[in-house]
């Protein structure tokens, strides 16, 4: 099965031509059952997707914890005067008093201490909620207290924010709010209608590319039916084989582009082959071209990911499924339904578009500059080294989730509320205070409350047990405890005022000295994400060396060993790059980008290194045979590319953020693909070749 | 000169007392509650909690009504906690009439609530038997340094 190697497809293509019928209705019928049998379900929540491989959230869990969303609601008000006051005031009720809801956190639910007052006789410790201050009083207070309140009010009382925890995301559609909103649900459900329409309207594109490129209607067809059933039996087979039922939505992603650029190549084989009597021969040309570097694009793609498929991640094994099998289905169909379908029409004219860019590419790359291609090399190199360094080195900065006036919800277990116990979260909580001193606004815990309360209280002074005895008794009397404990945990909530989450949730993780467990989505997630992000990075890694292993192997090449690394690696360290020059964290969103990019940047490889080794096999020379090569392979993989980027480039506008992510990383990393496609690949064969040392013919 | 220097001292000396005074001693929690279990008698009992505490309260105080109020109004404080109530009067209140109305009733509780919860306020000369609970806890809540009402003891 080498490079040279022209297999007779003659009598299979016969065979094809003869149970075509048999063959396009066994597809129908065959995805048909799969989707019925084994239907996954898809989810666009990050939340509920990334959470099933959290190792905190099992402990959370394990604890009984109840875990919950938290959304925040932004109100922007003309006047602070005492009619807002009391709007502001209600709509704290009905918010907790909506179903699912568990607690609200606003400037209606604070309470407030009285400071300790004179020598009088007749004195007790008193709370006061804020909710029974009017405007004059309220703002007086908040004054005083400089307003360290500042995340629940802005300090000119027209900014109110209110935090919503509780079993999902609250509507609040019917709820009469005053001023404007904005109600920030932090990762909600995918309005699965507004997808439907986007999806149509990411087909009509695609099929007016298509129209504009080929000036056929066939291709549009012909590769929406192959991505259809390719995407349905990747999916279908995933569930069937690791009856993993929940998929991601950005996976269909993966599938489509992996389908449509294999596709491309098998497609255009057939359409510019449209010239001869025999209308068999395009379909000849098509299977004889193209199943051997497709094979071994597939055989790539399962030694190159196939062992991240072992990995105990749910999340690294669908993704690695997804292009394992999208590439292996997407050859199989096609080699046997797309011919048994392309039978049936036939291309008068065919257009082939591109054609003189590829000239012209030939005829600039042949006298390229060794110098620029080896400063280009080293340059690549050391980016890809400091940015190992930055990913791997203990003081990452390349992870990073900046948050603005946020909250993260965590509870601590104890036996018994005592002084040592207090005194331990005290420790936690001064710790954390002076670590993240102005990046927190404050930390809101049972000893921060007890603290407050012995402060106010003239019976007593340090904090004993007596002190302690007496505090717990008054946050009885006022209604406070169910607010900072419950039978087993007691409660804590960090008011993040300007922070990297990932810094802090990474030293909230590392402390030692007490027992902690996050109970918000948004931190469980981000805590998730962070972990699965470095294993995920680590997996890209090795399946580039393994990529780049196996393309020497292919090729039977020591230099293709290079080349195949290092053309997979360019797109990733440059679109590291530029994530690092615009202080963009690393994220998941970005490494599924990778992996798209990784799947189509293999392909174009293999594909343009068949082509070109081929031609030079069989004596053209070095112009011919890059001139042919950019023909048969540089072309389908510009098409293919400019539907991608458009494709890629559109979920921008899906306002789902985990898509808009995908959609802009991925978009920017075809384009280095295609541009390393176009630029280095080419020449870095011209420099490995080594048929040049034989004679020329002119 | 005499006369300054002999001014001097007294004001130095008065200074000296002064602060000595303010550096009230308190008592440990073993001593408190060991000398708050002589007059546990003449407590009055609310609430059916394991958690003991002691109260010191005036009847006309305003805080100390705040307190019974809530304390009395609230089912998990009363469920939670149970209440030694001792009557200590504040002079400036005026309420020893009071106290002596609450104890010679025969449900103490009930016209302590009535007084202090519903504000319907109760007079009685006292006796000897009232002057002697009242000298009881007076002794006390002296000793243990009561300067404010309410004070609360809790028993650990």
């Amino acid at each position: 099965m080498q490079y040279y190697y022209t297999p007779d497809m003659n009598r299979y293509v016969d065979i094809v031509l003869k149970y075509r019928k048999h063959i396009i209705s066994f597809y129908m019928f065959f995805i048909v059952i799969m989707a019925l049998l084994f239907t996954p379900n898809f989810l666009s929540s990050d939340a509920l997707f990334w959470l099933k491989d959290s190792k905190q959230l099992e402990q959370t869990q394990e604890k009984a914890f109840k875990t919950h969303h938290l959304s925040k609601l932004v109100i922007e008000v003309e006047t602070f005067d005492e009619n807002t006051r009391q709007a502001l005031k209600l709509l704290h009720e009905e918010l907790v008093a909506l179903e699912g809801v568990e607690k609200v956190y606003s400037l209606f639910s604070n309470d407030f201490i009285e400071n300790k007052k004179s020598s009088e006789e007749s004195q007790m410790l008193t709370v006061i909620n804020a909710g029974e201050l009017d405007t004059l009083k309220l703002r007086k207070l908040l004054k005083e207290l400089h307003n360290n309140y500042g995340n629940v009010v802005e300090d000119d009382f027209r900014t109110f924010y209110y935090f919503i925890s509780g079993e999902k995301f609250v509507d609040i559609s019917r709820l009469k709010i005053p001023g404007s909103y904005t109600y920030d649900t932090n990762g909600a459900e995918i309005n699965w209608y507004f997808l439907a329409t986007f999806v149509l309207g990411v087909l009509l594109t695609t099929l007016l590319i298509f129209r504009l490129l080929f000036r056929s209607h066939v291709t549009f067809f012909s590769a929406a039916l192959v991505i259809l059933l390719t995407t349905v039996l990747t999916f279908t087979l995933i569930v069937m084989l690791t009856g993993i039922k929940t998929i991601h939505i950005s996976m269909l992603f993966i599938t489509i582009s992996i389908a449509l650029v294999d596709f491309l190549f098998f497609y255009y084989r057939w359409h510019v082959s449209q010239y001869k009597v025999n209308r068999h021969n395009a379909l000849i040309k098509m299977l004889s071209r193209g199943m051997q570097p497709a094979l071994w694009t597939s055989m790539l793609t399962i030694l190159g990911l196939g062992s991240l498929v072992f990995l105990d991640s749910d999340i690294i094994k669908l993704l690695s499924l997804s292009v394992i099998l999208s590439s292996v289905l997407g050859y199989l169909i096609n080699l046997t339904f797309l011919p048994s379908f392309l039978s049936y029409f036939n291309i008068e004219h065919a257009r082939v578009p591109y054609v003189k860019l590829g000239y012209m590419l030939t005829f600039r790359e042949l006298h390229y500059n060794k110098k620029f291609l080896f400063g280009f090399l080293t340059l690549t190199s050391m980016l890809m080294i400091t940015g190992s360094y930055m990913i791997y080195s203990k003081n990452s900065s390349f992870f990073k989730l900046n948050v603005e006036n946020e909250q993260m919800e965590l509870k601590i277990p104890y036996d018994q509320i005592d002084l040592p116990f207090v005194q331990s979260i005290d420790k936690f909580t001064k710790a954390l205070e002076e670590r993240f001193e102005d990046e927190i606004e404050d930390v809101i815990s049972l000893s921060t409350i007890i603290n407050n309360l012995n402060a106010s209280n003239t019976q007593t002074t340090s904090l004993d047990q007596e002190a302690l005895a007496q505090a717990l008794f008054y946050m009885d009397l006022y209604g406070l405890s169910e607010k900072y404990y419950d039978d087993n945990a007691i409660n804590m909530t960090i008011n993040i005022s300007d922070i990297n989450k990932v810094e802090l949730i990474e030293w909230l993780l590392n402390y030692e000295g007490i027992e902690l467990y996050f109970i918000d989505h948004a931190t469980l997630l981000w805590s998730a994400k962070y972990n699965q992000t470095i294993l995920l990075t680590t997996s890209l890694f090795t399946a580039l060396f393994i990529i780049g292993l196996i393309t020497g192997w292919i090729f039977r090449s020591k230099a293709m060993v290079f080349v195949g690394f290092t053309i997979n690696a360019i797109p990733i360290v440059w679109f590291g790059m530029i994530v690092s020059l615009l202080e963009i964290p690393l994220s998941l969103e970005m490494l599924i980008a990778m992996t798209i990019s990784l799947g189509l940047a293999s392909d174009a490889t293999i594909h343009f290194a068949f082509k070109y080794f081929r031609f030079r096999y069989f004596g053209r020379t070095r112009k011919h045979a890059l001139e042919k090569m950019y023909f048969y392979s540089g072309i389908p993989v510009i098409i293919g590319s400019i539907i991608l980027i458009t494709v890629f480039s559109m979920l921008y506008f899906t306002g789902i953020h985990s898509l808009e992510l995908i959609g802009i990383y991925s978009a920017i990393l075809i384009l280095l693909s295609l541009m390393t496609d176009l630029f280095i690949l080419p020449v870095m064969l011209l420099l490995i070749d080594r048929f040049s040392k034989k004679p020329e013919k002119a | 000169m005499l006369r300054t220097i002999i001014l001097s001292l007294g004001l130095m000396l008065t200074l000296l007392l002064s602060n000595e005074q303010k550096e009230t001693k308190h008592f440990s929690y073993d001593q408190s509650l060991s000398i708050l279990q002589t007059i546990h008698d003449d407590a009055i009992i609310l609430g059916s909690g394991k958690k003991q505490i002691y109260v010191f309260v005036d009847p006309l105080c305003p805080h100390s009504r705040k307190f019974i109020t809530m304390v009395s109004k609230k089912p998990k404080m009363l469920s939670k906690y149970r209440y030694h109530i001792l009557l200590y009067s504040i002079p400036r209140l005026k309420s020893e009439d009071v106290v002596s109305a609450v104890y010679l009733s025969p449900n103490p509780m009930d016209t302590l609530l009535q007084i202090m919860v519903e504000d319907k306020v109760h007079h009685e000369k006292s006796n000897e038997k009232t002057q002697a609970k009242v000298s009881r806890i007076e002794t006390v809540a002296k000793e243990m340094h009561v300067n404010k009402r309410p004070y609360i003891f809790i028993v650990n």
